[in-house]
């Protein structure tokens, strides 16, 4: 069981985070928030690469940095930014990695192999990464990220260049790895991790705003969240008194999700909130990009 | 095993470098144009010097040159009839006599000339020997630095030491070897020219591919998949590692191949075993008088020695500099004017202080063809090699020990 404690992370006079505290156990973890909230600085922090100011991360009962190799044996990472090595092969850059992971030499090749035909890329293994496509490459990073077989998988916007069929993939594959170990994905897509993820974890203003099951997120705006139909000319004001989540034009007219604390019109029709209503309803104001 | 593997991954990222590999083509085909350049002209009359020891052996002494002087004017009389004796023979040369001389006839014309030039300074030895004052140079060195108290009194020491030193060379004919006529400066040629332009272009090579090699994830953005892995930062010992290993891996055809043309383009066969001190080594105001009976086959081996420990800790040091800059060609310039400072800096002290200044690698390097000479000037210390890598070594520690500290606290980003 991975464990945060009070996590912190201050860079001089800036607070990147504070006060978190979340308990990860096996299951498809979703961590939601708009860019600068801090949610790459959180799982930095989760695979060692930073140092919180405050706090613990502890993994059965022990800091993970005390852990050292024997926790990061145990991670699988895929960065938002995932760098590689253009003159090389998957197959060169997965052998090299799983040198870095301490793999055994036998099981190397079998595994480079599995992972790939996972992410269908088996048959390109030995072509130089230079000719890829941008979806192709982050493909090689989910690849490695799974390579040693981890116990806590960690993707950070794991779907960006993936095409639709391909996170179609990805979301299955996610499901069948997560029956027996910890996977966190962060991500301002919702619909890649509303249907999949056990938990959402939502930062704001550099604190845990949400830690919960999508239904009971969801149920913060249980009544609050209407369907409407108006016309273009009363859409400017109507954006104006409240925030709308969602605008279609259907027959000529707009139709209309928004939020708003009650019902005030019986015209308005009560819709079930879902995470993406509750997603564009806390970062309002904030850019959800990243 | 494993870690060795890693290391070998490592080192590959520099060592099949497109960059590393081009420059060390370049750097080899410089050197070999500069022997094969550089030897025009001399290298049929330098083999005189092997027929020599092959005929007379290793070592003379009066005997010899006069049995040599007796052979050589036979040989006269029999070339011409009307001599019988080189000097006179040579004497009466002139220009136009020898270019009437069929070509065969000039080569033995050469020949003779050539074993007379040898007998001549072999015979003047003992007198030049005789004549040097290290005493003055002792009193000039003091004067010109302005020495007093205990710098003053450690360099009388060293200079006392010399004089010593230079009596036994003197008691025990340590000079009296046969080596290349000084006039055609082949110790310079190898040690100052060859190697000296070898352990520069070392310095460009590692400097280079340790940067390469420290900084190859943050360049391509790969240190968050790397340094997440089991490894984690302690990678970085396996830089450090990888960073020495392919200094030693690039030296050796950087040597390697430019002294093996070197050694094909000059006959050094019956030479191996002269000491440096040999008097026909004596190639500008002073002869070079090494602290100890240092033959040619040993200086060349302990010069490689010397540079390969100075480029190695020259890699350590750039390591720990990389590990700051984060860039390698920048991580380059800066460590090549760092070296290129130390070096001049050295000039810039006064009194003892320019000694100790001359305690430092770039000096060390840039005059391979001084080692273990005791009149050297500012490099005169005995053991003066072995306090300059010491000295380096521990300071190259430090600054590694640091750089694993710092590295191992601080956030990957």
């Amino acid at each position: 069981m991975l464990v945060l404690q009070d996590i912190g992370k201050e860079y001089g006079d800036f607070t990147a985070l504070k006060n978190i505290n979340l308990q990860f156990e096996n299951g498809i973890y979703g961590l939601l928030a708009p860019n600068g909230a801090g949610k790459t600085t959180l799982i930095k922090m989760l695979v060692t690469l930073i140092q919180p100011t405050n706090g613990n991360i502890l993994y059965n009962g022990q800091p993970i940095l005390s852990l050292g190799e024997t926790y990061r044996e145990l991670i699988g990472y895929l960065p938002q930014q995932f760098g590689y090595y253009k003159h090389y092969s998957p197959k060169q850059y997965l052998t090299y990695l799983a040198a870095l992971k301490g793999m055994d030499k036998q099981e190397v090749d079998s595994r480079i192999d599995h992972v790939l035909e996972l992410v269908a890329l088996r048959e390109v293994k030995d072509k130089k990464m230079r000719k890829f496509s941008g979806g192709m490459i982050q493909r090689v990073g989910i690849a490695q990220a799974l390579l040693s077989d981890p116990k806590i998988v960690v993707l950070d916007e794991p779907t960006a260049g993936l095409d639709p069929k391909e996170r179609a993939r990805f979301r299955h594959l996610l499901s069948s790895l997560a029956r027996d170990r910890v996977i966190i994905i962060s991500t301002h897509i919702v619909s890649d991790i509303e249907s999949v993820a056990n938990k959402i974890i939502m930062i704001k203003n550099k604190e845990l705003l949400h830690s919960d099951s999508v239904s009971t997120i969801c149920s913060t705006l249980q009544g609050k969240v209407f369907e409407t139909v108006l016309s273009y000319d009363d859409l400017a004001v109507f954006r104006q008194k409240y925030l709308t989540l969602e605008e279609k034009q259907e027959n000529g007219k707009m139709v209309v999700r928004f939020k708003s604390e009650k019902q005030e019109d019986d015209k308005w029709q009560s819709v079930i909130p879902h995470l993406e209503d509750v997603f564009l309803a806390e970062y309002a104001n904030e850019s959800t990009s990243g | 095993m494993k870690s060795m593997q890693i290391t070998w991954f490592e080192m590959k990222k520099a060592l099949f470098s497109p960059t590393i590999l081009i420059l060390l083509v370049l750097f080899t085909a410089f050197n070999i144009f500069t022997i094969i350049v550089d030897s025009s002209g001399i290298k049929n009359e330098l083999t005189i010097v092997n027929s020599i020891v092959d005929t007379y052996g290793n070592k003379f002494n009066h005997q010899t040159l006069n049995k040599m002087q007796g052979d050589l004017n036979a040989a006269v009389q029999s070339f011409d009839s009307q001599y019988n004796d080189a000097s006179t023979f040579l004497e009466s040369m002139s220009d136009e006599k020898y270019y009437a001389a069929s070509l065969e006839k000039q080569q033995e014309i050469d020949h003779i000339a050539l074993m007379q030039k040898y007998i001549s300074i072999g015979s003047s030895l003992d007198s030049r020997y005789a004549d040097l004052d290290v005493s003055e140079l002792k009193m000039d060195s003091i004067k010109h630095d302005r020495l007093t108290g205990f710098g003053a009194k450690l360099i009388e020491n060293q200079y006392d030491l010399l004089i010593e030193r230079l009596d036994r060379i003197i008691e025990t004919e340590e000079y009296k070897e046969w080596f290349f006529a000084g006039d055609y400066r082949m110790h310079s040629e190898l040690f100052r020219t060859v190697i000296k332009n070898i352990a520069i272009q070392g310095v460009m090579l590692v400097v280079l591919l340790t940067a390469m090699i420290t900084n190859y994830e943050f360049e391509r953005k790969t240190q968050l998949v790397i340094f997440a892995a089991k490894k984690g930062r302690q990678l970085m010992i396996n830089k450090l590692v990888a960073s020495l290993f392919a200094t030693l891996i690039v030296l050796v055809p950087l040597f390697g191949l430019a002294l093996a043309i070197f050694f094909t383009v000059y006959d050094y066969s019956g030479l191996w075993q002269t000491n440096i001190s040999s008097g026909f080594n004596w190639e500008y105001q002073l002869p070079y008088i090494t602290w100890w009976p240092i033959e040619f086959w040993q200086y060349l081996i302990l010069t490689i020695v010397i540079l390969t420990g100075i480029l190695l800790i020259i890699s350590g040091l750039t390591f720990s500099l990389s590990t700051f800059i984060r860039n390698s060609y920048v991580t380059w310039i800066l460590s090549i004017l760092l070296f290129i400072s130390m070096f001049i800096a050295s000039g810039f002290f006064k009194g003892i202080w320019v000694y100790i200044a001359h305690l430092n690698l770039s000096v060390l390097l840039l005059n391979p063809h001084m080692y273990f000479n005791g009149v050297s000037n500012y490099m005169m210390f005995k053991h003066q090699e072995i306090y300059t890598l010491m000295l380096w070594f521990l300071i190259g520690v430090v600054f590694c020990t640091f750089t694993f500290k710092r590295f191992a606290r601080k956030d990957i980003v």
